[in-house]
């Protein structure tokens, strides 16, 4: 087996997260644990350390936590990512707070520290020039303010091992000093539309992130086979999900109406049919397959809550599929549920290579974040033979 | 807060033996779910069947509770299942929330005590739980940890070299008589190899004594019922040297008030 893009991670005063350790990765791995115990975060927390040079990734990271606009503005959801943020009784305070992270594994990154500070400001003319505008907005429009308003800097200290080609190492290799990347955000200036100046050339792990509600939007349907189709082999693509459904003869981004595109299955029996008129295990199967192509080769995908929208008698199914294409194709996971079903699937989707299989109980004290580590053999037995409860 | 214990011991008969022997101390058998403490949920088997099999026995603990201790006994069949149980276990509950962690096990009658014992040890260590170099003593905790190779941590036996001494006590005629049939019975030309393959193993002989035993005090019910209902392990037996000694280890294991303190409750 080659080895894995990470190996071991460390985080630190990322939201809840203290001291958190995930010792010895799998290529499967599973996060369980109550509410709160920070499974979710740590998705969040490996999405920003695989591309380190791009401290913009914290506006995509928190969009895809507050999906439906819970939190005040963009700046408030960032300023929660960090641990610090609980211990300000006074909204005026300015928060100055950090998290760490460190990695081992292929990936040539060491340590990653990450600052957030509070300021009060004007947003540069270069910043408004970078400013995206949302549809409909002008150049001319209010939303790009100039006047004096909060804003955050974020800071990303970056030390990673050098590449040297060829040369194996005896003992640590040498590491380059601390790399600084920030960027700025201002709460009026459409924050959410910054584009970024970084170039995370060279020192980035290829990664994507899906969340419960992911497979249900067209937006992200299209986008994924669109990359799929432009990065990668299509023959593939249709023999991963043909792999899944053998009904299916071609996937394909059409518009029925010259309207809003959108996905249509080829199928055997129902003919030429919108994605939408499938059930959710295909929906998620073939947003899977899109993005596991995407990712191939050292990518690492993130799942939360992996079990949703699909049945329980489809979960062995699916996630035999997964496992398959997910070591075929290279791409190390990492996915969070609450699901026993899901755990029993997966650890007999894994059950001739069980040793690809580690799952974490992640429990809060006041002191750590602990990560009880169990091994796929050893699941299988507590599950299997004991039958007992592990999350 | 309680106590806890956690014992893992080989088969239904020595789960029955021990909680002959612990019952002194005013240990309870907890039955119903709702009675039991909290800390031993996560112990509690959530899917049947195990291991896929219909026919197989749920893994379930035998829980005994008293004001002070919660005690879980936990039959393993074999060494490598025996140190797997302790390794399941350590993922769900905190080891280091027990008083004492203990194994009963038996040295048959071809394996010497400390071979046994070494072995298992070995397996123990590579798991991360470091017992006594020998079986009989108690490596202080928390948890503490201790091992007894039945019968006495020197001999070649098993649990059986132990109701035997008891039914010498309680029952020595039906002993003899037993004995005899037994005896007899192995000597029996018209039963073939096959039929004697199990009474014929090093401690065939001894378990068929007392299985013949127990289904005269018990018809038709398994020796576990005739050891928790008659008299093998009741006032005056509790009181021969050799279960004295498994008993002190136990209770020196588990951190157990003075035997004396209680007066047994028949269950």
């Amino acid at each position: 087996m080659p080895k894995l893009t990470l190996d071991t991670v460390t985080m630190d005063g990322f939201r809840g997260l203290r001291n958190l350790k995930l010792e010895n990765l799998g290529w499967m791995n599973i996060l369980v644990g109550e509410n709160n115990s920070g499974k979710t975060s740590v998705l969040e927390a490996l999405s920003i350390l695989c591309n380190p040079r791009e401290p913009l990734e914290w506006l995509a990271m928190v969009r895809r936590r507050d999906f439906g606009g819970l939190d005040e503005t963009r700046i408030q959801s960032l300023r929660w990512c960090f641990r610090q943020s609980g211990e300000l009784t006074d909204p005026d305070a300015m928060l100055s707070a950090a998290c760490r992270m460190t990695c081992s594994g292929t990936f040539p990154l060491l340590a990653l520290s990450a600052l957030y500070q509070d300021i009060l400001g004007e947003p540069t003319q270069e910043e408004l020039r970078r400013a995206i505008r949302p549809p409909g907005v002008g150049r001319n429009t209010l939303s790009l303010d100039t006047s004096e308003q909060p804003g955050a800097i974020v800071t990303h200290h970056v030390t990673h091992t050098f590449p040297i080609q060829g040369q194996i190492f005896q003992a640590a290799p040498p590491s380059s000093p601390s790399e600084i990347h920030d960027i700025r955000i201002w709460e009026k200036t459409a924050s959410s539309f910054v584009r970024s100046l970084s170039s995370s050339k060279g020192l980035k792990i290829k990664n994507a992130t899906l969340t419960p509600y992911s497979y249900q939007l067209n937006q992200n349907q299209v986008r994924a086979l669109s990359r799929q189709v432009f990065a990668t082999n299509s023959a593939m693509n249709l023999q991963l999900v043909r792999d899944f459904d053998p009904d299916i003869e071609a996937v394909e981004v059409a518009s029925f109406r010259g309207e809003r595109p959108a996905i249509y299955l080829k199928h055997k029996r129902l003919g030429p049919a919108p994605l939408s008129v499938f059930g959710d295990a295909l929906r998620r199967a073939l947003l899977l397959a899109n993005t596991l192509q995407t990712l191939q080769n050292g990518g690492l995908l993130l799942i939360d809550e992996i079990e949703t929208g699909i049945h329980v008698s489809a979960l062995g199914r699916v996630f035999s599929w997964l496992m398959k294409w997910a070591l075929k194709l290279k791409v190390q996971i990492i996915a969070t549920t609450h699901s026993l079903e899901a755990l029993d699937a997966i650890a007999l989707s894994t059950t001739e290579s069980p040793g690809n299989l580690v799952t974490y109980h992640l429990e809060q004290t006041e002191q750590e974040t602990k990560a009880r580590r169990i091994e796929g053999e050893l699941l299988l037995r507590l599950r299997r033979e004991r039958g007992l409860d592990v999350r | 807060m309680p106590k806890y214990g956690y014992l893992v011991v080989e088969g239904p008969h020595d789960i029955e033996f021990v909680y002959r022997l612990l019952s002194p101390f005013g240990l309870k058998r907890v039955r119903l779910e709702s009675e039991l403490d909290p800390f031993f949920s996560p112990l509690i088997p959530r899917q049947f069947p195990p291991d896929g099999d219909l026919q197989k026995r749920m893994p379930i603990p035998l829980f005994l509770q008293s004001p002070t201790h919660v005690v879980a006994v936990h039959s393993s069949v074999g060494d490598t299942r025996l140190v797997q149980t302790l390794e399941e276990n350590k993922v769900v509950v905190k080891i280091t929330s027990f008083t004492g962690i203990g194994i009963l096990l038996d040295s048959d009658l071809v394996i010497s005590p400390a071979d046994r014992y070494a072995s298992l040890c070995k397996q123990l260590q590579a798991k991360g739980f470091t017992f006594p170099d020998e079986p009989g003593v108690i490596k202080l905790g928390p948890p503490r940890l201790g091992a007894f190779v039945l019968p006495d941590n020197n001999t070649n036996g098993t649990l059986e070299n132990l109701l035997i001494e008891c039914a010498s006590s309680a029952y020595p005629t039906l002993l003899n008589n037993a004995n005899e049939f037994v005896s007899k019975s192995l000597r029996d030309t018209t039963l073939t190899l096959e039929d004697l393959r199990d009474s014929k193993k090093p401690s065939g002989q001894n378990k068929a004594i007392i299985g013949s035993m127990a289904n005269l005090l018990r018809p038709g019910k398994a020796i576990q019922v005739s050891l928790q209902d008659n008299r093998w392990l009741r006032d005056k037996t509790l009181e021969l040297p050799c279960i004295l000694k498994v008993q002190n280890f136990l209770a020196d294991l588990l951190e157990l008030p003075k035997a004396s303190d209680f007066r047994e409750v028949p269950s």
